[in-house]
């Protein structure tokens, strides 16, 4: 079964989200979410994805395992 | 909590769902869904043989979540089907029951559609249970120039935003 990244809410309203090993913190304005894929769907080495998606002002860090990305660009699994 | 996602096939005339998330999507001159060797795709003497549309779609089958957004689909950009096969895709909100396709017109190159340049499925937000987003309308091509056999498999992928 793949990682799927959980997202909370802090008392404070912050958005957090966490692969269980990995936590990334959003303080303050921006959008965090799950950008999730299904790799080689339909066939037998179909693999699920799941990246971590914090955004700000047009700035996105997706984090995937031990991988973060800092960048402008919509980027996909 | 995440939703649970499958991507299904569907046929017949009541679009019949088969989950194909981890099964092998068969092109063929059938509508059916399953992965055997009857009614194969043929190398024609002239022109092409189109095999009939294969219609997926995201389903939810369960799993929690606030809403899916931004489903998409891709390829990895590079026909690994062989010399003489091509692949073609669309978007089509609305089932039909799928038919023999007869052209490549309103089809793109399916192999166009990569991570920078996906094939947008719908923006969403969608959320509980059951199928979403647009279906997915794929249909294969056989030239002259192919091999026989059964060619090699391609990559698929299915994605969307979730919270």
């Amino acid at each position: 079964m793949p990682v799927v990244h959980e997202i909370t809410r802090d008392d404070l309203g912050n958005q957090i989200g966490t692969d269980g090993n990995i936590t990334v913190s959003l303080i303050g304005e921006g959008r965090m979410f799950k950008r999730r894929a299904v790799k080689g769907a339909g066939s037998e080495n179909a693999q699920e994805v799941c990246w971590l998606v914090a955004e700000i002002d047009g700035v996105r860090l997706y984090q995937n395992g031990n991988q973060i990305i800092l960048t402008r660009q919509d980027m996909n699994p | 909590m995440a939703a649970t996602v499958q991507i299904v096939e569907k046929n017949g005339a009541g679009g019949t769902q088969t989950d194909k998330t981890s099964g092998t999507i068969r092109f063929k001159n059938a509508d059916n869904s399953t992965v055997d060797t009857s009614n194969p795709m043929v190398k024609p003497g002239a022109g092409t043989d189109y095999s009939f549309e294969k219609w997926l779609r995201m389903n939810v089958s369960g799993g929690t979540y606030t809403e899916i957004t931004n489903v998409k689909a891709y390829m990895d950009g590079s026909n690994g089907l062989g010399t003489g096969v091509a692949l073609y895709a669309k978007a089509v909100a609305s089932y039909t029951t799928p038919a023999e396709a007869t052209g490549t017109a309103g089809y793109t190159d399916a192999f166009t559609y990569t991570s920078g340049s996906p094939l947008t499925l719908g923006a969403g937000p969608y959320t509980s249970t059951g199928e979403k987003a647009d279906h997915l309308v794929m249909m294969l091509t056989v030239g002259t120039s192919a091999s026989g056999g059964i060619t090699p498999s391609e990559t698929l992928t299915l994605a969307w935003d979730e919270i």
